[in-house]
């Protein structure tokens, strides 16, 4: 019996100790004991007949033969306690015992361990971000020395392809200098002007190329401008083969130039931007094939000019068709010395010339690039003044014009072709003579002295002066055409005129 | 009345505790205080009471206590979108899961919709679907899709 | 239809050709002028108005090249909001006393 209540004494300590409570099921979950201490962790209605899983929430979903451990369970005190399940032959035991010194221990490690674990995968994550940022900076590096590669071999491009007009320059003009300084003087005065026609094309061909390099740098800002004009169409084409002529022949290829039009050929285009274009593509052609031909064919219908520009090259691979328009691309990575800008500004101006630049080719067997441009034939009666009715030579003409230069030409020109011309040079001047004389004709600059062209034009219409003024301007700002028109004039030449147009402007006036 | 048991499991900080306040007590905290154990709250959908175990979640410490799982009805598997590893490791989780009470119904929780670097595509939860659990892009932060995913469960087991 | 020149008309011709490299001159005064620290807009003016001539006379007398030169420069020169900001019109007109140079 001693030792009954020594044991019963011993459990009392140790219930109390570790605050330990208990309640027993039976096999159907009611309970049948339970320990007066539950409510301290907040276990209410735990009572003799009660369903467990009424008055303890974990209880639910268990049974009575399942030795179960539930550690470190919040209880509905919030105090955290150590459940154990242990089940008898008739009954089971629930063991509940305060566990919040150990929980609170868990609690600090385990939210330094997790926290320290989150901070690794942000590492990691960022790790990883920076790698990326650096390869991508790799790349970047990659690409920039592409592009200094490019812009280097540009250079020696550039001056390569400079140095070939400029020798013939150099040589031609030696020999002039020298027959000119030679007393005997041996060779024809038709030499000579050969020679300078020589070196007159190859300026036009390095100004093509200086114009190229310029034109690159505007290619972004839509800066190219088109000035179509009254041009000899066959002049450009002709100008063009000799000019190219001896590149061709160097290389030992045939070049052949087939036009199919009359010459002369007078449209209306930018000569210079064409000459351009043809320089670039047939440049092109002849520096790319080292046998064979290249053919220039220009064919002009229904007021289009088609032109082809064909050689027995080594033709250009699908991959690099795609590629070739790209600025720089060609010099660098053909083994072909060159701007490598020509096809593209050549492109550009096609394109404002209201055309589109088509390439195709034939890996080893040639490339053929062509295009399509407005040309509008100019009628018979733009011609040059063969038209001239005799009986208009005999008008009065007045010119005003400041810049004496330009003054005596005209007044020559004119004179020599049978009118009678006075000149003044302001506007005050041109007004007065207009009031003491009659003319049939005034031609008048528009930045003069005193009194501009402008000025001129308003006291005509105020005074009601019908005298038909035509008026030259090196502006081609259109605001300033208008603005003369406007003020009566009878039509807006710009400088640099050609005699041929003034006759033939003054001849319309005249008819009137 | 109709009692269901229901486990909230995954890697540790997912969102397990986060949802389950969300759901129970419509709260949320930006605090992160690691869950020690289980904690038990209780919820009604409809005529229909959970009990929900939010369970401590696995980490390099400690695997998931099975115990806890004991009697479940289903499972809540939570993973964080914004950390690839979390989806990753339901594999395994589902595996001690499976062992301790075999195949119960599941649902899974892509939380933390509402944060911007979130690293889920088709690929990765191509196992979910396989197993055929359906699966939700939840935000106990808004509180997006957070209903639907325990309605979900509820109608999974019946 | 007259298609050779003239003695007179090549006196006038050969008058024009001995006095670009006076415009040298001048352009490069202007240039000069223009590229100065205290540089005005009435430098500027200058310049664009003899650019102008230049671009009506030297086209006239067969110099294509310097006519357009000079027409570009002067419309770079229309561009030119404020003194601070020359660097084409000076590149331009570079261009087109270079030209004048290589015709004198
Ligand atoms: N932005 C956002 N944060 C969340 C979301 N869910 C949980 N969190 C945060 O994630 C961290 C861990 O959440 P917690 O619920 O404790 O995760 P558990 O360990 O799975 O229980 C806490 O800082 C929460 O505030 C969520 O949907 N959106
Ligand atoms: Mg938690």
């Amino acid at each position: 019996m001693v030792e009954t209540n020594l044991q019963q004494h011993i459990n009392q300590q140790l219930f109390e100790k570790l605050e330990l409570a208990y309640f027993c099921v039976d096999q159907s979950m009611r309970v049948i004991d339970a320990s007066e201490n539950l409510e301290s962790y907040g276990y209410t209605g735990v009572i003799t007949g009660a369903n467990a899983d009424d008055c303890v929430d974990f209880m639910f979903g268990l049974d009575a033969h399942t030795e179960l451990d539930l550690p470190l369970v919040e209880s509905p005190s919030g105090k955290k306690v150590s459940v154990s399940l242990l089940p008898g032959s008739t009954f089971l035991t629930v063991l509940i015992s305060n566990a919040s010194v150990q929980a609170d221990q868990r609690q600090l490690l385990q939210q330094k361990a997790n926290e320290n674990e989150l901070l690794v995968e942000q590492q990691i994550i960022l790790m990883k971000q920076l790698e990326t940022a650096s390869e991508m900076l790799e790349q970047k590096n990659v690409q920039l020395e592409e592009a200094s590669r490019l812009q280097t071999s540009f250079l020696s491009g550039v001056s390569h392809e400079f140095r070939t007009p400029l020798t013939s320059i150099m040589g031609y003009t030696n020999l002039v200098k020298q027959a000119l300084e030679s007393a005997s003087d041996e060779s024809s005065e038709n030499d000579k002007v050969q020679h300078l026609r020589a070196v007159q094309r190859s300026s036009k061909h390095l100004l093509s190329l200086v114009e190229n390099l310029l034109d690159h740098g505007k290619l972004d800002s839509d800066e190219i401008v088109v000035r179509p004009k009254a041009t000899d169409l066959a002049e450009i084409f002709n100008d063009v083969k000799l000019l190219l002529k001896p590149l061709s022949d160097a290389k030992h290829i045939d070049f052949f130039v087939e036009l199919d039009f009359e010459q002369p050929m007078m449209v209306v285009t930018d000569d210079s931007r064409l000459r351009q274009c043809l320089i670039n593509l047939l440049g092109n052609a002849i520096k790319f094939t080292d046998s064979g031909s290249v053919r220039l064919t220009a064919v002009l219908s229904n007021d289009f000019l088609k032109v082809e520009v064909s050689d027995t090259g080594p033709g250009i691979s699908e991959e690099n068709l795609a590629k070739i328009k790209l600025p720089f691309w060609q010099a660098a990575d053909t083994g072909k010395t060159g701007t490598g800008l020509g096809l593209t500004i050549t492109e550009r101006i096609i394109e404002l010339m209201g055309g589109e630049l088509e390439i195709s080719s034939v890996l080893s067997s040639g490339t053929q690039v062509n295009f399509e441009i407005p040309a509008p034939q100019l009628n018979a009666t733009l011609e040059p003044i063969a038209a001239v009715a005799p009986s208009f030579k005999q008008a009065k003409i007045l010119l005003a014009e400041d810049d004496y230069d330009i003054a005596d030409l005209i007044v020559m020109m004119l004179s020599e072709r049978g009118y009678q011309v006075s000149h003044v040079d302001n506007g005050e001047l041109a007004l007065n003579a207009l009031e003491s004389q009659e003319f049939d004709f005034v031609l008048m600059d528009i930045h003069m002295p005193i009194m501009t062209g402008y000025d001129v034009l308003a006291e005509l219409q105020a005074k009601g002066n019908t005298t038909p003024v035509a008026i030259m301007s090196a502006s081609t700002v259109e605001s300033d055409r208008a603005k003369a028109e406007q003020l009566g004039c009878f039509d807006y030449l710009i400088k640099p005129v050609e005699i041929d147009d003034v006759i033939r402007v003054m001849n319309l006036a005249l008819e009137q | 009345m109709l009692k269901k048991k229901i486990c909230m499991v995954g890697d540790f900080s997912v969102g397990k505790t986060s949802l389950t306040q969300k759901f129970v007590n419509n709260v949320f905290s930006e605090k992160y205080l690691t869950t020690i154990g289980v904690k038990i709250d209780t919820a009604f959908i409809n005529d229909t009471k959970l009990i929900v175990w939010d369970v401590a979640g696995r980490d390099s410490l400690s695997p998931i206590n099975a115990s806890y799982l004991v009697g479940a009805n289903g499972i809540v598997l939570v993973c964080d979108g914004t950390r690839q590893s979390t989806v990753r490791d339901i594999k395994d989780i589902w595996q001690v899961v499976k062992e301790r009470i075999g195949e119960v119904p599941t649902v899974v929780a892509l939380n933390k919709a509402d944060l911007e670097d979130w690293h889920i595509d088709a690929e990765q939860t191509a196992y979910f679907e396989e197993q055929g659990w359906q699966t939700f892009e939840t935000s106990a932060k808004e509180g997006q899709n957070v209903k639907a995913l325990f309605e979900a469960l509820v109608s999974e087991i019946g | 239809m007259i298609d050779q020149d003239s003695p007179q008309v090549l006196a006038l011709k050969e008058r024009y050709k001995s006095s670009l490299e006076e415009k040298v001159q001048v352009l490069s005064d202007h240039l000069i002028a223009i590229e100065s620290e205290e540089a005005t807009l009435d430098e500027l003016s200058e310049l664009r108005s003899f650019l102008h001539k230049l671009a009506g006379s030297s086209g006239m007398y067969g110099y294509d090249d310097i006519s357009a030169a000079s027409r570009e420069a002067m419309l770079v020169a229309d561009q030119v909001d404020s003194m601070t900001n020359l660097g084409d019109l000076s590149v331009m007109t570079s261009e087109v006393v270079k030209l004048l140079q290589s015709h004198s």
